[in-house]
C-alpha cells in the first residue's frame, strides 16, 4: 500500500467561511465514503454514475479508497459534525490511455453545493495531476448536468460532443 | 458544441406541392411570407372574443362564445365509442355541460389555481371536466391512461392534485395503491361504466354530482396569465417536469389550428393523439374548438381498418396523426384502404417525431396527399415550425417558423452565453425567441430548472437542427438522453429506478434502442445481485414488475443480462457503449474502459 501523502492534506474555507478539510481518501474512509453516496440526492448520484445505483458496490468501494496516490488519486471535502468527521465531496482522477491523459469525476453534497467545495476539490486534484506528471485531464459529463458544463468551463475546461453522441459532453484540459 | 456543415446546401431538394391544386376550399394562408410579415400576436387576440367579465378564458373562446352565436347547434365532438356507440355534442350541449362541471367544482370548493387532474382513455367526460375547470379557473393536468402507477403518483405529487377524474378500473388498479402518499388530494370522482356499480367508498359519483348541479355559470374575469394547463414532460434526471401554460395560450392554440391545421368552419376535424399528451389537449381539445369545426374522438386504441373506416364514414377532412401509426399503416399496405373513397380528405399533418421522407411520400400514395410533419414541445405549447399549405412539403424536414415565430440555430459558447449560427446548413441547437403566447411560464416549483432554458434572449429547445438555405429546419438530434418512443419522451432515469427495486437487480441501464416503427423502444441492460443467475424465467419476472410499476408505454420491451455495466475507470456507465454494442457499431475509443 502506498505511503499516506500527508502533504496534501489542506485546511481551507468555503465562501462562507465554513472550515473544510480538502485530503487524500484513505482505506479506512469506505465507510464515509458509501455514507456519502448514500446520501447523495438521486439525480446528483445519477449525473455522477451517469446511470442508477444507490451504492457502491463492495468491490468498487475498495477500488474507491484504497489508491496509490500516483496513478489513481482521489480528494474528500469533510467538515467536522459533533464528533464525526462527514464527506460532503470528492473528487478523483484515474491515468487512462494515451500515457499522461487522465480521466476526472467530482461530486459535492447536494446541501453543500454552491459553497466553494468543488473549486477546492478541483485545484488540489489538478495540482496532484500536474506534480504527478499528467497533462490532460479529461471526463464525460451528461448534456443535462448544466450545473457542471458551467463550472467545467468556469475552470477551463474544453467542452464538445463526439459525432452522433447528442447526450454526453466531454470535456478537457491542459494542464 | 462543433459546428458541422451539411455539404448540400444548395443541391435539388425534393418538395411536394403543399396542398391540392385547386380544391375548392383554399387554404386560410395562401401566401407564407406576405402574411408572416403582417402577422402579430395582438392580431391573433382580435380574432378571439376576450371573456365579457374581462381578460381571456380558454372554455368562453372554446366553447361559451360558439354556444352564444350562430355555431350553438353546430356538432362540436363526435365520440366514436369503442363498441359502436356514437354520442355526439353540440357547442350548446358542451357550454351546458361544462358548466354543470364548473359549479361541481365550486360545490366541492375546488377554486382558480387548484389542480384538476384526469385519469381516464378519451372519453367525453374528459373533455367536459376540462372545461369545466378552465371555466371555474382551475389548472388541468391530463394524465395518459397507460401509466403506472409509480409514474401517476409523481405527477399528481409534483403538481399537488386536489381533484382526480378517474374510472373505477383505473382507480382501482392504478390510484388506491398510492392514495396514502397523495395527501392533497381531496375528491376522487368516478366515470361510471354501463355496469352502474355504485362508486367505491371515499369517492363521488361524477354523473350524479353533473345531474345535480346547476346548468348556467359565468365565468369570472381570468388573468390571460393565470395558469390553465399543467403538462408533465420527461426530462433525464429523475423527476419529470411540469410545463404551466397560461390561458394566454389559446391566442396559439386558434392561430395555429387556423394557418398550420388549416381548419376551416365546416370541416370535420381528427387529431387521434391522446389528451394525455399535450398534442392531445392543444390540438385534441382546444384549437379544433376555438375553431368551431367537429372534432372527432376515438375511443378506441389504434387499428389500421378502424382507422381507415372513420375516415371515410366520418368524411373526416384534416387528420393529424403521429409517425408511429403512420408507419404502422405503411406496415400492413394499401389493403384496408381499397375500395374506400375518401372525397372529403383535404389536409394531413403529423407530429412527435421526425417524418422520415418515405412516410410523407406515402402520403400521396396512400390518400393522393402529403403528410405535412411540423415540430413543437411540450414547453411550446403549440406548434412553432410546420409544412405549411401555402409552401412545398419538404419530406423530412420540419418545415418553416409559424407566423408569429423567430427560429433560429445557436451554438453555446464556453461562458454560457449563446451565439446565433447563421450559415445554412451548420448544424446546432435550435433556438426561438421567447415571448409567444403560448409559450410555458414555468416548470412548475423548479425556477432553476426553468431559468437554464433561457440564454441570451433565446428559448433552449434541446432539439440540434440545421436550417437549410430556404429556411426549412431539419431535425438532427435530442440534446440529452430521454429516449423517444412512439412520440413519448422517456427519461433513462424514471425506468432505472424502477427497475432497480427488483430485489435481482444490482445495476440497470436504459437506452433507447431504434425501431422502425417506435423510433426507439425502452431497453434495459441488467447487472444482477450475487446469488441471481440469469434466465428467461427471471427476465419475465423484471419485466413484469416494470410494467406493473411504469405502465406499458414506459417499461422496457426488451432486457439484456449483463455481468456488469461498461463504465469509465471513474465509474461512470458508458451508455454509449451499451448503444453501440446494440446496434453493432464500432466501439471507438475503449481506452477509458475501466478494465471489468
Amino acid at each position: 500500500m502506498a505511503a499516506y501523502p500527508q502533504h496534501l492534506v489542506r485546511h481551507r474555507v468555503m465562501f462562507d467561511g465554513t472550515p473544510v478539510t480538502i485530503r487524500p481518501i484513505r482505506p479506512e474512509d469506505s465507510g464515509m465514503e458509501q455514507e456519502f453516496v448514500r446520501h447523495l440526492s438521486a439525480d446528483s448520484r445519477y449525473f455522477r454514475f451517469m446511470g442508477t445505483l444507490r451504492e457502491l458496490p463492495s468491490k468498487k468501494l475498495k477500488s474507491f479508497t484504497e489508491i496509490d496516490y500516483d496513478r489513481h488519486m482521489a480528494f474528500v471535502a469533510t467538515i467536522q459534525c459533533e464528533d464525526r468527521e462527514v464527506e460532503i465531496g470528492v473528487a478523483r482522477y484515474v491515468a487512462v490511455d494515451p500515457p499522461g491523459n487522465c480521466e476526472f469525476a467530482i461530486t459535492v453534497d447536494d446541501a453543500w453545493q454552491g459553497k466553494g467545495v468543488a473549486g477546492l476539490l478541483m485545484i488540489s486534484l489538478e495540482d496532484a495531476a500536474r506534480e504527478r506528471g499528467f497533462k490532460t485531464m479529461e471526463g464525460i459529463v451528461l448534456a443535462g448536468n448544466h450545473k457542471m458544463l458551467k463550472f467545467a468551463r468556469q475552470l477551463g475546461f474544453r467542452c464538445y460532443h463526439l459525432p452522433g453522441e447528442a447526450d454526453t459532453v466531454h470535456v478537457e484540459l491542459c494542464l | 458544441m462543433p459546428e458541422t456543415r451539411s455539404n448540400a446546401a444548395r443541391a435539388p431538394v425534393e418538395a411536394i406541392p403543399g396542398y391540392p391544386a385547386g380544391h375548392p376550399v383554399a387554404p386560410n394562408m395562401g401566401d407564407y411570407a406576405a402574411f408572416r410579415g403582417g402577422f402579430s400576436w395582438d392580431q391573433a387576440r382580435r380574432e378571439l372574443d376576450g371573456l365579457p367579465a374581462g381578460g381571456l378564458n380558454i372554455a368562453h373562446e372554446a366553447v361559451d362564445r360558439h354556444a352564444a352565436g350562430s355555431r350553438k347547434e353546430h356538432v362540436a365532438l363526435r365520440w366514436l365509442g369503442r363498441n359502436g356507440a356514437v354520442q355526439e355534442f353540440s357547442y350548446a350541449d358542451l357550454s351546458k355541460l361544462s358548466n354543470r362541471f364548473a359549479n361541481v367544482l365550486q360545490g366541492l370548493g375546488v377554486g382558480a389555481g387548484e389542480r384538476v387532474y384526469v385519469l381516464t382513455g378519451r372519453i367525453p367526460e374528459l373533455y367536459i371536466a376540462a372545461l369545466g375547470a378552465w371555466k371555474n379557473r382551475s389548472v388541468v393536468c391530463t394524465l395518459f391512461s397507460a401509466f403506472g402507477p409509480e409514474p401517476i403518483r409523481a405527477r399528481m405529487a409534483l403538481g399537488d392534485a386536489r381533484v382526480l377524474l378517474t374510472t373505477p378500473t383505473l382507480y382501482e388498479r392504478k390510484v388506491v395503491p398510492i392514495l396514502n402518499l397523495l395527501p392533497g388530494l381531496r375528491h376522487v370522482l368516478l366515470v361510471r361504466g354501463p355496469d352502474n356499480e355504485p362508486v367505491a367508498a371515499g369517492t363521488l359519483d361524477f354523473a350524479e354530482l353533473l345531474g345535480r348541479a346547476d346548468e348556467r355559470f359565468s365565468i369570472a374575469a381570468t388573468d390571460p396569465e393565470e395558469p390553465a394547463l399543467l403538462h408533465f414532460t420527461s426530462g433525464t434526471t429523475g423527476t419529470p417536469k411540469g410545463a404551466v401554460h397560461a390561458h394566454e395560450a389559446v391566442l396559439t392554440h386558434h392561430a395555429t389550428g387556423k394557418l398550420v391545421l388549416d381548419l376551416h368552419p365546416e370541416d370535420v376535424f381528427w387529431c387521434t393523439a391522446d389528451p394525455g399528451w399535450v398534442t392531445g389537449t392543444s390540438y385534441g381539445i382546444i384549437a379544433p374548438l376555438t375553431n368551431g369545426v367537429t372534432s372527432i374522438v376515438d375511443e378506441a386504441d389504434f387499428d389500421v381498418e378502424r382507422w381507415c373506416q372513420i375516415l371515410e364514414q366520418h368524411r373526416v377532412s384534416v387528420w393529424y396523426t403521429a409517425p408511429t401509426a403512420i408507419r404502422m399503416m405503411m406496415k400492413t399496405g394499401l389493403a384496408p384502404l381499397a375500395g374506400r373513397k375518401l372525397p372529403a380528405l383535404r389536409y394531413l399533418a403529423s407530429v412527435g417525431e421526425p417524418l422520415n421522407p418515405e412516410a410523407v411520400r406515402w402520403g400521396v400514395t396512400a390518400f393522393g396527399l402529403p403528410f405535412h410533419d411540423n415540430w413543437w414541445q411540450t414547453e411550446t405549447g403549440g406548434i412553432m415550425i410546420a409544412n405549411f399549405p401555402a409552401l412545398d412539403v419538404r419530406p423530412g424536414s420540419m418545415g418553416v417558423p409559424v407566423p408569429g415565430i423567430e427560429a433560429g440555430i445557436v451554438r453555446h459558447n464556453a461562458d454560457g452565453s449563446v451565439t446565433q449560427l447563421d450559415e445554412p446548413g451548420t448544424e446546432g441547437e435550435l433556438a426561438l425567441r421567447p415571448g409567444w403566447p403560448s409559450m410555458f411560464r414555468e416548470y412548475l416549483n423548479e425556477p432553476e430548472r426553468y431559468a437554464k432554458c433561457f440564454a441570451d434572449g433565446w428559448y433552449l429547445t434541446g432539439d440540434l437542427a440545421r436550417r437549410d438555405a430556404d429556411g426549412y429546419f431539419w431535425f438532427v438530434g435530442r440534446k440529452d438522453d430521454v429516449i423517444k418512443t412512439s412520440g413519448h419522451l422517456i427519461g433513462p432515469f424514471e425506468v432505472e429506478s424502477v427497475l432497480l427495486e427488483h430485489p435481482a437487480v444490482a445495476e440497470a441501464g436504459v437506452i433507447g434502442k431504434p425501431d422502425p416503427v417506435a423510433l426507439e423502444v425502452v431497453k434495459a441492460f441488467v447487472a444482477l445481485k450475487t446469488g441471481y443467475t440469469p434466465s428467461d424465467a427471471l427476465k419475465k419476472d423484471i419485466m413484469a414488475h416494470a410494467r406493473k410499476r411504469l405502465g406499458a408505454v414506459v417499461a422496457p420491451k426488451e432486457i439484456d443480462f449483463q455481468q456488469s455495466l461498461p463504465k469509465t475507470r471513474s465509474g461512470k456507465i458508458m451508455r454509449r457503449l451499451l448503444k453501440a454494442r446494440e446496434l453493432g457499431l464500432p466501439e471507438g475509443d475503449v481506452s477509458t474502459l475501466e478494465s471489468m
